[in-house]
């Protein structure tokens, strides 16, 4: 017994001794703060977005599951609502790669996004509903982002215009946003004229056009 | 015993004709009082074997996937920003992310392929340490830690609905389970696990030095 204490003694010391040896942290370097200019308004709701495009996205992913049902069947629908919730996904990417590079996102990282994600609708009447709530989501984000470019151009009581992150949200994503929004409002347009004159038939077709990369 | 065969041979037909028996009970109808309702024909869907047993478990794994993913997401942010610095690391979670995500929407197509629905409200079955659950701001040791522990538990938690599958005897889900999830689970646990391990080995007195070159490796073979 008396060895076996012994033992267990010269065990613990072992670990304690290379636990002392063994280094999980590096000291941090001492960085300049200053090349960080965004302003706490601008940071705060650039931020917000990523939540934003997250919940688009799930959205998304929610529509491309319900149209992918065997009962609902339309392949080409899921395979386009798919795709776009993939988007949605690489905008939120986008913009947290953006805060990044500016200095941004050194704390806190888990407040970007909250667990469990907020519930999503599931059922869709048809195509033409799940697009037209399609345009009505990019619309509310396009709002979403002119509301960033004018809070970081004219951040309240600072005087800082944050002229790179306006041009890029501007040239990149305001560009997506209304090329995006017209393409939906094409396909609600096409598809609501046939179904209204040939119901479940002109949906079918427009299904396979959409399945096939032919609209 | 023949009566029992009858039977059997009876409940064989009538459970395979339950699609037949809808379209006929609708077409039989005169086409006025056929209402929009009727011709729901509720059999006639491509669900058999297990799905039904299985649907719940199956919609909580791909829910899972999902939240990893953004977890995943969040550790790879980290590693962006200037302080940390680390490229390496940040592409490794980030390429676990990715893999994550196109998973839960493959799992979302094959639940819906035999004759599903998604619940994205169905909340993952694994049970995480609440504590420490969504804390991502983490060391390079560490992160890679919380990647290995996160990766078994998905693949623990595979394992676990391939013996469900099994159970209801629904083949195909098993099937769809080993080659979609369980193979590359076992591969990325083992990269995870050797990943640990070098950097522990050189984790001693100069560990900055350590942590650069292994980032540089990450860096290399991603």
């Amino acid at each position: 017994m008396k060895l076996f204490n012994v033992f267990v003694l010269a065990l613990s010391c072992i670990g304690i001794c290379s636990s002392d040896s063994f280094k999980c942290t590096t000291k941090p370097a001492k960085i300049p703060k200053e090349w960080r200019d965004m302003v706490v308004p601008c940071i705060k709701i650039l931020e917000a977005q990523v939540k934003v495009e997250i919940q688009a996205a799930m959205t998304y992913l929610a529509m491309g599951a319900h149209f992918a049902r065997d009962t609902v069947n339309r392949p080409g629908f899921s395979m386009f609502f798919i795709k776009s919730a993939n988007e949605e996904r690489m905008h939120a990417i986008k913009v947290i790669e953006y805060l990044l590079m500016r200095g941004q996102l050194t704390s806190d990282v888990s407040n970007l996004l909250k667990f469990p994600l907020p519930s999503i609708g599931t059922q869709w009447e048809n195509g033409v509903h799940a697009l037209t709530d399609a345009l009505q989501l990019e619309t509310q984000v396009t709002r979403n982002i002119r509301e960033i470019i004018e809070t970081c151009e004219t951040p309240k009581d600072i005087p800082f215009n944050d002229y790179h992150l306006v041009d890029y949200l501007t040239g990149e994503f305001l560009e997506e946003q209304y090329t995006g929004q017209r393409d939906l409002a094409g396909k609600i347009s096409t598809l609501g004229k046939m179904m209204e004159s040939h119901g479940p038939l002109g949906e079918f077709l427009y299904d396979k056009k959409l399945l096939n990369g032919e609209i | 015993m023949f009566v029992l065969g009858v039977l059997y041979a009876v409940l064989i037909t009538t459970s395979a004709e339950f699609c037949y028996k809808d379209v006929e009970n609708v077409c039989s109808q005169k086409l006025t009082s056929v209402l929009s309702d009727d011709l729901t024909l509720s059999n006639c869907n491509a669900k058999y074997g297990g799905i039904d047993s299985m649907q719940i478990e199956l919609q909580a794994y791909a829910n899972g996937h999902i939240e990893t993913s953004f977890e995943f997401l969040l550790m790879s942010t980290h590693f962006g920003n200037y302080e940390s610095n680390r490229v390496g690391f940040k592409n490794l979670y980030r390429k676990l992310s990715d893999s994550a995500w196109e998973k839960s929407i493959d799992l979302i197509k094959y639940i819906t392929k035999r004759g599903g629905s998604m619940n994205f409200n169905q909340l993952p079955h694994f049970k995480k340490n609440e504590k420490d659950s969504h804390v991502l701001e983490l060391t390079e040791i560490h992160s890679l830690a919380k990647a290995l522990d996160s990766q078994k538990q998905l693949a623990a938690e595979g394992l676990r609905l391939h013996i469900q599958a099994k159970k209801y005897q629904d083949a195909a889900i098993a099937h769809y389970l080993e080659e979609k999830f369980l193979e590359s689970q076992s591969d990325v646990v083992r990269v995870l696990a050797g990943h640990t391990s070098d950097l522990k080995n050189m984790l001693d007195r100069d560990a900055s030095v350590a942590i650069f070159l292994f980032d540089e490796y990450l860096q290399k073979i991603l």
